[in-house]
């Protein structure tokens, strides 16, 4: 499926984690359709790209991350099934996601998360407490992560549809 | 924008107010959650009656809560207007044509 860029574009954005299976659904950064987490396995994954059938998948890049085996081996799984379907898919970095947030001045999980949930409200009851020391991460943490890469993919999408725009005026 | 859209956002609109499928479906007043879900994943669709129940409760048309489906239906019936204006154009001209011709072409020219 050829994509493209606009702000209606359905997203479906994917961060596999050893707790859980983050997605969310989007159809601009406006407008969440859908958010949740799930046992992070491919089958769940591909029962969501038939449910939405998105334009543009989204992941976590794994290249040069410290992430677990099991949880690469996942996104590659992924990256192959969307390729298998034709579906464009996009990975950014955790710094890429970082640049998406300028305005928030957000730079830590916590920090993306708060700004997501000033813009998307209806994500205000997954806001996890402040985690401590001893606690490990809150699995509703990775409802975050998937909400800030669509939102990093709306965010360079647009750009680029601007410069695109730009250079050809 | 897209060509179609989701069939319908009723999953979205419940989630955001936090109700569970079987709260909503007492409050539609359906009989068990399943048939919540199957609205929510397209496959059924809900009669006119429950439709309503569902403007009611997230205070929201229900042209946007079902968006894809309206969209289909607005396509399906303004090829149906091209249709009958071509027909009505070749017919003998009167007032009434005239008004229906005018009426046709504000629908073909909607979509």
């Amino acid at each position: 499926m050829s994509h493209r860029p606009g702000k209606e574009t359905l997203v479906l954005s994917l961060a596999p984690t050893s707790r859980g299976l983050g997605f969310a659904v989007m159809e601009g950064p406006q407008r969440l359709v859908d958010w949740g987490v799930k046992s992070a396995c491919i089958a769940k994954a591909k029962e969501l790209i038939r449910h939405y059938q998105p334009e543009v998948i989204v992941l976590e890049g794994c290249q040069g991350s410290r992430r677990g085996a099991r949880v690469q081996q996942l996104i590659r799984s992924i990256v192959r099934l969307s390729k298998k379907k034709k579906i464009t898919t996009r990975c950014f970095s955790r710094r890429k996601i970082q640049q998406s947030f300028p305005t928030a001045d957000a730079a830590t999980k916590r920090e993306i998360a708060f700004a997501i949930v000033q813009q998307l409200p209806e994500l205000a009851p997954q806001f996890p407490p402040p985690r401590q020391p001893w606690m490990t991460e809150d699995h509703r943490m990775t409802i975050f992560d998937a909400v800030s890469l669509a939102l990093a993919f709306f965010h360079f999408d647009y750009r680029r549809q601007h410069e695109r725009t730009d250079k050809g005026t | 924008m897209r060509a179609h859209k989701l069939p319908n956002y009723l999953r979205t609109y419940r989630k955001r107010l936090g109700f569970s499928q079987d709260e909503m479906a007492f409050l539609v007043r359906l009989h068990d959650g399943p048939k919540v879900c199957h609205y929510e994943r397209y496959r059924l669709a809900p009669s006119l009656e429950t439709a309503l129940s569902y403007e009611v409760i997230f205070k929201t048309p229900v042209k946007e809560l079902f968006r894809g489906t309206y969209r289909k239906v607005e396509r399906n019936v303004a090829a149906r207007a091209a249709v009958l204006r071509y027909k009505l154009s070749r017919a003998k001209p009167s007032p009434a044509v005239a008004r229906k011709l005018a009426a046709l072409k504000a629908i073909t020219s909607h979509s």
